[in-house]
């Protein structure tokens, strides 16, 4: 099989010749320039290493520059303003930032090595933080209090997001990327962030419109959320996503439960943490976590070995290596 | 009605998020003379103590818990002058900051919105926040309690330099000193000479409360 036939047939709910091998989204830049030099490029790493996808990430402020975002905590000024055109083909070339800088456009050049595309796009929650920027900084507060104290227009305020972000997943499917990565961290520590009823009342419908777009063009979602987000799992299923990431065993979540939850029918995408496990194990103790993580996700098919998230600074790109040989000596079905 | 059913009035309206009454409430109650302490002590702060054990315990939420704080924070600008008046002093000043290199600071936040739910002084240093500043503030505000914050194992490290730094200005017998943060554990806490380890805000309470007893 090649990376991408890998890819599409553990999202399909096929079992795949071996576990695809991925990392997440993008790179810290000191931990890239190490790599880079270890072996040449990223590309030569992501070759070396089995890695089977590459990632090019959606820009994050729907209306423009961040500037246009600062200024204001009122969301009535961002229901009056007109985002930018989600068509235009700039939305494949903008970079999301420094460190998720590779865009839609440069990833898709993977496809001449066959290897799998993913777009990584922001769920309706996350942008919510976004608006209210200060400083480079992301309002989670603000997004969180607008919640509490303006529940119908920060629900109006999703479905305009949701709009534009189903627009620009259109785009990316258009110009030919494989699975659409949707970003929305709902848990913390242990919990949500909100409660799950707000989460049905009000990010449910907005990121369904988001999911059933991607779908009407039959390209799986892939949801991303940080933290614990167990007690939504069943509300995860019914947004009909076709992968779990990262599946945060750090934050709480138990792997072993959400395998067992969801079966075949959701793809779990990770394994190697990138707080608890990576900077802090040395190269032994990385391939032990890796078979323990395998042991539980490995199972049948349904199982992509990543990053739970960027590569932090202080890791050791030795212990990555390991990680990623271990990973591919345990990856055959 | 009573004062003392006005006073759970208060608590209970703050942990619903009733901003306008809750002012209203306390407006009233400084009116007919009752005492700011009381209404801070008994209404105000008895009502974040049920929200932060709520929030533990997961029946509340952060949307929910920051309404309750601006609401708090709301009445306390109508309390302020009246305990400023009276003599009333904050039962402890806590110097907080998320250590340099991190910008994460949700978590620093909320241990600052239940510290001053509790009745303490936040000085908040904000995010990326160097060893000198530490230093800087500890000289300048005299806290009881500093406060740090680390989501990264990056930067925790950082943790360890901030304490050397308060030592070396031979601060550190001046200060409790607490530690908190996604990658941060009572073993880190322990190695890096910290006084305390909280892994949630209202932890953090029942440690800065349990540091100045």
């Amino acid at each position: 099989m090649t990376s991408r036939e890998r890819i599409r047939a553990v999202f399909a709910g096929e079992r795949p010749d071996r576990v695809p091998l991925n990392v997440f989204a993008g790179w810290n830049p000191e931990v890239q320039t190490r790599m880079a030099n270890r072996h040449g490029s990223l590309t030569a790493f992501l070759a070396r290493y089995h890695i089977d996808a590459v990632t090019g990430v959606l820009p994050r402020f729907p209306f423009g520059s961040p500037a246009r975002h600062a200024g204001s905590l009122e969301l009535d000024h961002f229901l009056e303003l007109e985002p930018d055109d989600p068509t235009s083909p700039a939305i494949l070339t903008t970079p999301c930032d420094e460190v998720l800088s590779v865009t839609v456009q440069q990833a898709l050049a993977a496809h001449e090595q066959q290897l799998a595309v993913l777009c990584h796009a922001w769920g309706v929650f996350e942008l919510s933080q976004f608006l209210f920027e200060r400083n480079g900084l992301p309002g989670t507060e603000q997004a969180l209090l607008h919640m509490a104290l303006e529940p119908e227009k920060t629900k109006q305020m999703y479905f305009k997001l949701a709009a534009w972000t189903a627009d620009c997943v259109e785009t990316a499917i258009k110009a030919g990327v494989d699975v659409i990565e949707l970003s929305d961290d709902w848990g913390q520590q242990r919990t949500m962030l909100f409660s799950p009823d707000m989460w049905w009342e009000m990010v449910y419908p907005a990121t369904k419109i988001i999911l059933d777009r991607a779908h009407d063009f039959h390209v799986p979602v892939l949801l991303h959320s940080d933290g614990d987000v167990t007690q939504i799992l069943d509300g995860i299923l019914k947004l009909g996503v076709s992968g779990l990431h990262p599946v945060q065993e750090s934050a709480g979540m138990s792997p072993k439960h959400v395998r067992e939850f969801f079966g075949k029918s959701v793809c779990l995408m990770g394994g190697l943490d990138t707080i608890t496990a990576l900077p802090v194990m040395n190269a032994g103790q990385i391939r032990c976590e890796v078979e323990r993580v395998f042991a539980i996700l490995k199972g049948d098919g349904g199982f992509i070995f990543a990053g739970s998230h960027m590569f932090q600074n202080d890791t050791d790109p030795a212990v990555i290596e390991a990680a990623y040989d271990r990973a591919y000596e345990l990856a055959p079905y | 009605m009573d004062a003392t059913s006005d006073l759970k009035r208060i608590a209970a309206l703050l942990q619903e998020g009733s901003i306008t009454q809750v002012k209203q409430l306390t407006q009233e109650l400084l009116d007919r003379g009752a005492s700011p302490q009381t209404i801070l002590n008994e209404g105000l702060i008895a009502g974040m103590a049920v929200v932060g054990e709520k929030m533990r315990s997961g029946e509340m939420y952060l949307p929910e818990v920051l309404q309750s704080a601006s609401v708090m924070k709301a009445a306390m600008e109508i309390l302020q002058p009246h305990l400023l008046r009276s003599g009333v002093e904050p039962i402890g000043r806590v110097v907080l900051g998320t250590v340099k290199g991190d910008m994460h600071d949700i978590g620093k936040n909320l241990v600052g919105i239940m510290l001053r739910g509790a009745g303490f002084e936040v000085i908040d240093l904000g995010l990326n926040t160097p060893a000198e500043k530490f230093v800087e503030a500890i000289q300048t505000h005299s806290p009881a309690v500093v406060g740090m914050s680390a989501m990264l194992t990056t930067t925790m490290l950082q943790m360890k330099k901030t304490i050397e730094a308060i030592t070396a200005a031979q601060l550190r017998e001046k200060v409790k000193i607490m530690v908190g943060g996604a990658s941060v554990s009572q073993r880190f806490a322990d190695e890096i000479g910290a006084d305390a380890y909280a892994r949630d805000a209202v932890t953090a309470v029942e440690r800065a409360q349990a540091m100045l007893a």
